[in-house]
């Protein structure tokens, strides 16, 4: 019997192979593990549609596999000496049995597993996910079931429906990377066809990330200024408002900085919006939704503070370490990865003094924040120690010029430098 | 209200005051509609004025009646037996105005306007409501239809209230019966039936078909079969009567069966064979453009009629005539003529009666679950097992889960004490698609009836705690 790859909804056309589960020759039952592959956003492993032996792998780690594709051939073990079919492990003889009323031939091959493996008239899901399908839009039936026996869970339906979203928009915003915080080993010539290298196939998230970065370096005219701040004020600031938080909601400077950002965005408009090149149109976005560049091994991800203006410092220390904590658990939902009006990446964090981020597409700005460091400052003509932080700010030169772009900078540094200031402003 | 045929304009216009009018109505105020309902007779329809509500009245006081001569079996000592039906017949009328009250209140707290009267359609947004005293003419942009149903008549058996008595008759008597035959084997003939041997009445309940209650589990057959039998009440299946004379004390009623016909002596006969839905000609569907399916009126998920502007909900619609249905049904069309995305797509609808003992069932039967999923798992697990039954005296009865193959539950079906309340969670079960390890993994309190949820969950997976399981 021949599987082919399904069609696993969010409106995905293809997929990576990442791992097989199991190998030629080997039994597996149903609803085990077959095969993981690694779509846009998430690996998602595939159980077997049906039990059986695995007489042919035709795609293998790193392939992308099309809908509709002959992935795996099934045999009924009739060939093996031991008989009949048995699952190897507990699998409920009954579900197999259950199969075949669909099933007008045993010969006859199976098309698509969600067929063979469901039987069911309806899709397993809570009344709640339901209607969250509705509300959102999502034909439960064409929606993947992430949980057990392909049960359909609210965060696919998120997912089902940010994708749908996602393909009519001529962008994606989802997965985004700057170079700095995610250290690339430079491009080597395919012709040094070293043995000893080690070739990785450029897949999912790390494709995904790939292919933004060209779109947002090949569409957008990307120019960086940069401003140095003296921080002291910003640093005794966060001391003072951790030493009132207490040790559970103790925060960094992102939520502060966060939300200077995104106040100060009010006043520049064109640096919290988009520019959609088919329309000639610069889209100016109501809300200030900010992205935040989360480094992880799997590849760096911007999860999204929704309207970050109207939250508090406590709450912004809240939501960000939901997002961060999510991002590296891999448990975000689409629509805490998209939407973005704006990014930070927050570089300083790992090192670097000064970087030149590259713009989450199609945004208009993104802000570098460096390290706080011990620097020579001059005051009253005097060099004095002090805490110096440097910003940077990248924005696309077609929507905006240096002169918007500086003032935010300098008025950006100015709410750091200056509390009275960064109160007066958000308040 | 204006006087004359003046035409007012609605926003909502909800016809008929009962479970599912009364919802919507409340619904729809929810949600910001300006809402009028029409109710011809009393608010909270057949369900709080002459059905559910007052027979579990009814049917709780037959129950306490019926166990108090044993109190002194176990050293429970009253002072007066017997029964005065006048006083609880005040009960059931109290509970009943209590309940109507309450929902009059929420009618009018919601600011939902009542309208006395019958309402029919005269176009495809315009109604006209013949109040008591004059007729309104009602222009509205939407409208919800929860007419609901009435009694089925049997011809020969025509309800004349005194000998032939309906099911508001038997709710509400308060002289005692000592002879009834009830026509009618559904659950509306086994609780009135059963309510009544208990009052002290001697039962014969006569059905056409062949056993009580159709369509119900042969499990829950058989224990209501038992139940009516401890009571005294006959039940005589493939019947129907044939003679009706009336006498100086009540009636002789001729019944045929198979072996021939009897002639049985009773006070009065009730004829409780069904209902059907109040789709009226007068009601003016044809005019309002809404379709029929049946004898039911045609609405798609949203309980939409080939009118989009016009929902129905109900008793009026495919499905069990119960009132659990029409208040879900009520919400989904509530919210979708207001905009929201909801939708009727429930996977089960329990149903119950409180007969001796209560019944209740919820999805595919062993057979129906046979034939769509061919192999499946099924366990069954006796209230005599159960250690609360036990000190209840309610032994009679068992809980019985049937499971696909992948042990996902698609039905269940109980007989026994609180059988109403215990089969909620297996709807849930089956609206979340939980598996019997599900139910069997979930810490149930100890010591309650609901124990027998897991127990009968462990039952099917084969490895039961309180009871022995015979190995083939």
């Amino acid at each position: 019997m021949e599987w082919k790859f399904p069609d696993v909804g969010e409106g995905l056309h293809e997929a990576q192979v990442v791992a097989w589960h199991v190998h030629e020759g080997e039994r597996v039952a149903r609803d085990e593990p077959l095969v993981d592959v690694e779509t846009d956003k998430s690996v998602v492993t595939i159980p077997a549609p049906v039990s059986g032996v695995v007489e042919k792998i035709l795609y293998h780690e790193g392939d992308t596999v099309h809908v509709g594709e002959v992935v795996v051939v099934f045999g009924d073990g009739s060939g093996d000496a031991s008989g009949p079919v048995t699952a190897p492990r507990s699998a409920p003889a009954p579900a197999r049995v259950e199969a075949a009323p669909r099933i007008v031939s045993p010969e006859a091959p199976l098309s698509e597993p969600r067929q063979a493996s469901d039987e069911r008239e309806v899709v397993l899901a809570t009344p709640a996910v339901r209607r969250l399908a509705r509300e959102l839009g999502v034909d439960l039936r064409r929606v993947a079931g992430s949980g057990e026996r392909g049960r359909v869970l609210a965060d696919d339906v998120r997912r089902a429906a940010g994708a749908h979203g996602e393909a009519a928009e001529p962008g994606t915003r989802s997965a985004f990377v700057e170079a700095v915080a995610e250290p690339v080993a430079p491009a080597r010539p395919v012709a040094s066809a070293d043995t000893e290298d080690e070739r990785v196939p450029l897949v999912g998230v790390r494709k995904r990330i790939a292919e933004n970065m060209v779109r947002s370096w090949s569409h957008a005219v990307q120019v960086t200024v940069v401003e140095e701040v003296v921080a002291d004020e910003l640093v005794a600031l966060r001391e003072r408002i951790n030493a009132h938080l207490g040790p559970e909601e103790r925060i960094s400077y992102l939520p502060i900085i966060t939300k200077a950002v995104a106040s100060l965005l009010s006043r520049f408009p064109d640096l919290n919006a988009s520019l959609d090149d088919e329309a000639g149109e610069i889209v100016r976005h109501r809300h200030r939704n900010i992205g935040i560049a989360v480094d992880d091994p799997g590849g760096l991800l911007v999860p999204v503070v929704r309207d970050a203006d109207r939250l508090s410092i406590r709450e912004l220390g809240r939501e960000l370490a939901r997002l961060i904590e999510g991002a590296r658990a891999h448990t975000l939902t689409a629509r805490d990865l998209t939407g973005s009006t704006f990014t930070i990446t927050n570089f300083g964090s790992i090192g670097g003094l000064v970087a030149t981020p590259i713009i989450n597409h199609p945004d208009v700005g993104i802000l570098g924040v460096g390290p706080i460091r011990r620097r020579p400052v001059v005051r009253e003509e005097v060099i004095v120690p002090a805490w110096v932080l440097y910003v940077s700010l990248t924005f696309d030169h077609r929507v905006v010029d240096g002169g918007t772009a500086s003032r935010f900078l300098v008025g950006l540094g100015e709410l750091l430098a200056n509390p009275a200031a960064f109160i007066a402003e958000v308040l | 209200m204006v006087v004359g045929e003046l035409i007012e304009t609605v926003d909502l216009l909800v016809v008929g005051g009962g479970p599912g009018g009364y919802t919507a109505a409340l619904r729809a105020a929810q949600l910001g509609r300006d809402v009028v309902l029409v109710e011809e007779g009393a608010v909270g329809g057949v369900c709080l004025n002459v059905g559910c509500i007052p027979s579990k009245a009814l049917i709780e006081l037959s129950r306490h009646a019926f166990e108090a001569p044993g109190f002194a079996e176990h050293g429970i000592l009253l002072e007066q037996r017997g029964v005065d039906l006048a006083r609880v017949c005040q009960t059931v009328e109290a509970a009943r105005d209590r309940l109507t009250g309450g929902v009059r209140q929420l009618l009018a707290g919601a600011g939902v306007e009542i309208l006395e009267g019958r309402a029919s359609f005269v176009g495809p947004h315009q109604a006209r409501v013949q109040g008591p005293h004059d007729a309104t003419q009602v222009r509205f942009r939407q409208a919800i239809i929860a007419t609901g149903s009435a009694p089925r008549s049997l011809s020969g058996l025509e309800v004349d209230h005194e000998v032939v008595l309906d099911s508001t008759d038997l709710l509400f008597r308060d002289r005692p019966l000592e002879r009834l035959v009830v026509v009618g084997a559904g659950y509306i003939g086994l609780e009135l039936g059963a309510a009544w041997a208990r009052l002290g009445a001697k039962v014969t309940i006569v059905e056409a078909l062949d056993d009580i209650l159709a369509g119900s589990e042969p499990e829950v057959r058989r224990h209501l079969r038992d139940g009516l039998r401890r009571l005294g009440v006959g039940v005589i299946t493939r019947a129907r009567v044939e003679s009706l004379e009336r006498t100086q004390s009540g009636v002789v009623v001729g019944i045929e069966h198979g072996a021939g016909i009897d002639k049985v002596e009773a006070q009065a006969v009730a004829v409780v064979v069904g209902r059907v839905p109040r789709l009226e000609v007068a009601l003016g569907l044809d005019a309002a453009q809404v379709g029929l399916a049946g004898d039911r009126v045609a609405v798609d998920e949203q309980r939409r009629t080939a009118n989009s502007d016009i929902f129905a909900i109900g008793d009026i619609t495919p499905g069990p005539m119960l009132a659990h249905k029409a208040y879900l049904e009520a919400k989904v069309a509530a919210e979708a003529a207001s905009g929201e995305p909801s939708a009727f797509d429930v996977r089960a609808i329990p149903a119950v009666v409180f007969a001796e003992p209560e019944a209740a069932w919820v999805g595919l039967s062993e057979e129906q679950a046979r034939e769509r999923y061919g192999e499946v798992v099924v366990g069954r697990f006796p209230y005599r097992a159960n250690g609360r039954a036990v000190v209840l005296g309610h032994t009679e009865g068992e809980v019985k889960v049937v499971a696909r193959g992948d042990r996902e539950i698609v039905g269940a079906a109980i007989a026994g004490a609180e059988a109403s309340n215990l089969i909620s969670e297996l709807t849930l079960a089956i609206e979340l698609g939980a598996t019997l390890e599900d139910l069997a993994l979930t810490i149930h309190p100890h010591p309650t009836l609901s124990e027998m949820v897991p127990e009968v969950a462990e039952v099917a997976l084969g490895r039961p705690t309180h009871i022995i399981v015979r190995r083939a």
